[in-house]
């Protein structure tokens, strides 16, 4: 059906849901909490930090402690106050986006729970925004992924060229909101191009020590960019604060490409340069979570392309291990 | 240009009087990304334009460049300004590296703002010039954003910071993409005990970056490529530029210019 931005958020709304959406700052695009559909920029290619940002925070407290206290220490869970997070809804989240978090929920919700990202997934509301065309550096047709997808999306928006939108209602979380025809998302179709991701995972499972490694590296700076704009990356760092009297223990975005990331307390490193870092990151998406979820963890978005600061390409690099 | 800078280039490692060269190559959409030319043939790759934005003296404190006997460093005025500053800081000896120093007119277009207050068109120290010399016009003094901002009321600066640096993700790409963030071990990383909280929440974000900010004091030389790879736009250059301005005024000193000269706040 026929939708304006301004229907869309109110019945968003009236639903009690807060509204996340792409947001102008300066040439930066931030999902951001919006009062009012002005705020809104849907005429963009993709923001500068995925929207995972909204169920998985840079940093949140997931404990508190009193510090005063001799005895009986107490330790509060903050589980509880996160299970009342507010509704949320994230509106012009692209298809990239919505698969990320798809592959997310595998990591989260495996050996431990995760609560505070399942609680935030429960609440939220996918209002996805297809794309019409790649964007510069965008290849997720060489991940397999249909820029038009609706897998894992709760609404589907195509834009029309009067600025309206064309609205698909895809699950019963959606159906709740907009109540009408559901529409049943369609098998995830392949892109024609696609990488052969079992032959690239095939070369990876034997080559851990090739001297690609060293040669790929050498620019890379050891940053943590690349990892904290991507939307399927999910390592995080556990660590206290504390005042004089009273705590707390935070889960913070860490990423693989610090050399702080591995150091033992003993001070060994057992990744002490570039080469054994920026491997673990192209081997983490394209082998481990393969070995362990059978599916990659990228979804081509090229984010950590466009803030690299030496310009480290994935679908090159990717590209030319399957010519390997 | 950039046919001497490739037979220059070509010449240093037949004749072994380098063993890498460190340049721009591979173009892109965004920018020409840095190359390690290590074989003589290899010296054709290597490119010059206005796209060339990276300062590659941030290489010269890595293992790769430790490892090599000596280096040939492709470098525009303002990059040149911080091998300056590492010399100075005895983290590269003057005789280990070869500069390449290339007659330059400014990056990008429209122009990086900090071509609009170059002094190093041609640089100030080099090796091998590569191109003709050129006179510097200063098109804009370099501190006037400084001093536009601190006509802003206290409360108007603190808002603007509290916007700004509530965007800081804790990348550390400012620090990576630094040349002389060149330490070992980082003040954020020294952990028994935290001295600095890691998190990117208000108080993480405010210390991060003023503490870098303090700890390159007299010594950052507006290369701008902190705020060039910053991910999220923090206009980083003027906190740095500000302190800049302080040293500049308390000492008659700016950093980058003479290697001889010994830095008013750091002596090794
Ligand atoms: S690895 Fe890069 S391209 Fe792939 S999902 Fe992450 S940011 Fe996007
Ligand atoms: S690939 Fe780029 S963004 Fe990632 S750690 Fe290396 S330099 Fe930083
Ligand atoms: S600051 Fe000067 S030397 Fe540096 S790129 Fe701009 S014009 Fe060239
Ligand atoms: S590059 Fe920007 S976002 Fe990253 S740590 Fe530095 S100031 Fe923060
Ligand atoms: S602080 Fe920024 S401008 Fe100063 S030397 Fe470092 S990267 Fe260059």
């Amino acid at each position: 059906m026929k939708k304006t931005l301004k229907e869309i958020f109110d019945a968003l709304r009236t639903k009690n849901y807060r509204v996340v959406a792409p947001v102008r700052d300066g040439n930066k695009i931030f999902f951001t909490e919006v009062s009012s559909p002005d705020e809104i920029t849907l005429d963009y290619v993709n923001s500068e930090i995925a929207a995972k940002e909204w169920l998985f925070p840079r940093t949140e407290v997931v404990m508190k402690f009193d510090n005063l206290a001799t005895e009986n220490v107490e330790i509060s869970d903050d589980i509880e106050n996160q299970t009342v997070e507010t509704l949320t809804a994230i509106i012009g989240v692209r298809p990239c986006d919505v698969k990320s978090l798809l592959i997310l929920d595998k990591v989260f919700s495996w050996d431990y729970k995760d609560a505070f990202y399942l609680n935030r997934r429960e609440n939220t509301v996918l209002v996805t925004l297809g794309c019409s065309k790649l964007g510069d550096g965008c290849f997720c047709d060489k991940v397999a992924l249909d820029m038009s997808s609706q897998e894992g999306s709760d609404v589907f928006l195509a834009q029309n060229g009067d600025g309206s939108f064309e609205m698909s209602v895809v699950s019963d979380k959606g159906a709740e909101i907009f109540p009408g025809e559901k529409i049943v998302p369609e098998e995830q179709k392949t892109t024609g191009d696609a990488f052969d991701k079992k032959k690239i995972k095939a070369w990876l499972d034997g080559n851990f020590e090739d001297e690609i490694w060293d040669k790929m590296a050498l620019k890379c700076l050891s940053c943590g960019a690349c990892a904290y704009v991507c939307p399927t990356c999910h390592c995080f760092d556990v660590i206290d604060e504390a005042s004089i009297s009273e705590g707390c223990r935070r889960k913070n975005w860490d990423s693989c490409g610090f050399g702080q990331f591995t150091i033992h307390a003993s001070g060994h490193n057992p990744r002490p340069s570039q080469k054994e870092r920026f491997r673990n990151r192209i081997l983490h998406k394209f082998k481990y979570y393969v070995d362990k979820f059978d599916e990659t963890a990228c979804v081509g978005c090229g984010r950590c392309r466009k803030v690299c600061p030496v310009n480290m390409n994935l679908r090159d690099i990717v590209g030319a291990i399957e010519k390997k | 240009m950039e046919n001497k800078l490739q037979e220059i280039a070509k010449k240093l490692l037949t004749d072994g009087e380098v063993d890498l060269v460190i340049g721009y190559g591979a173009d892109t959409d965004r920018f020409i990304e840095p190359v390690f030319i290590t074989k003589p043939d290899e010296a054709k790759k290597l490119l010059w334009n206005k796209k060339c934005f990276n300062n590659l003296a941030v290489y010269l404190t890595k293992d790769v460049v430790k490892h090599a006997n000596k280096v040939g460093i492709i470098a525009k005025g303002c990059d040149i300004k911080a091998i300056v500053g590492l010399i100075q800081e005895s983290q590269i000896d003057r005789d280990k590296v070869v500069i390449l120093g290339i007659s330059c007119d400014g990056v990008g277009e429209p122009l990086l703002k900090k071509c609009n207050g170059c002094d190093v068109n041609t640089p100030k120290l080099y090796d091998h010039l590569i191109g003709d010399p050129i006179e510097s016009t200063l098109r804009e003094d370099k501190y006037a954003e400084v001093e536009d901002f601190e006509r802003r009321s206290g409360e108007d600066k603190k808002a603007f910071w509290d916007k700004e640096l509530a965007k800081c993700i804790k990348c550390y790409a400012c620090r990576a993409a630094c040349p002389l963030c060149y330490c070992a071990k980082c003040v954020v990383e020294k952990n028994i005990p935290q001295w600095v909280p890691t998190s990117p929440h208000s108080a993480g974000n405010f210390s991060w970056n003023f503490i870098r900010s303090f700890h390159l004091t007299g010594r950052c030389v507006g290369c701008g490529e902190c705020e060039r790879v910053c991910p999220v736009g923090i206009p980083l250059g003027l906190i740095n530029k500000k302190a800049a301005l302080e040293v500049k005024s308390a000492f008659e000193y700016e950093a980058g210019y003479d290697y001889e000269v010994e830095p008013p706040l750091t002596c090794f």
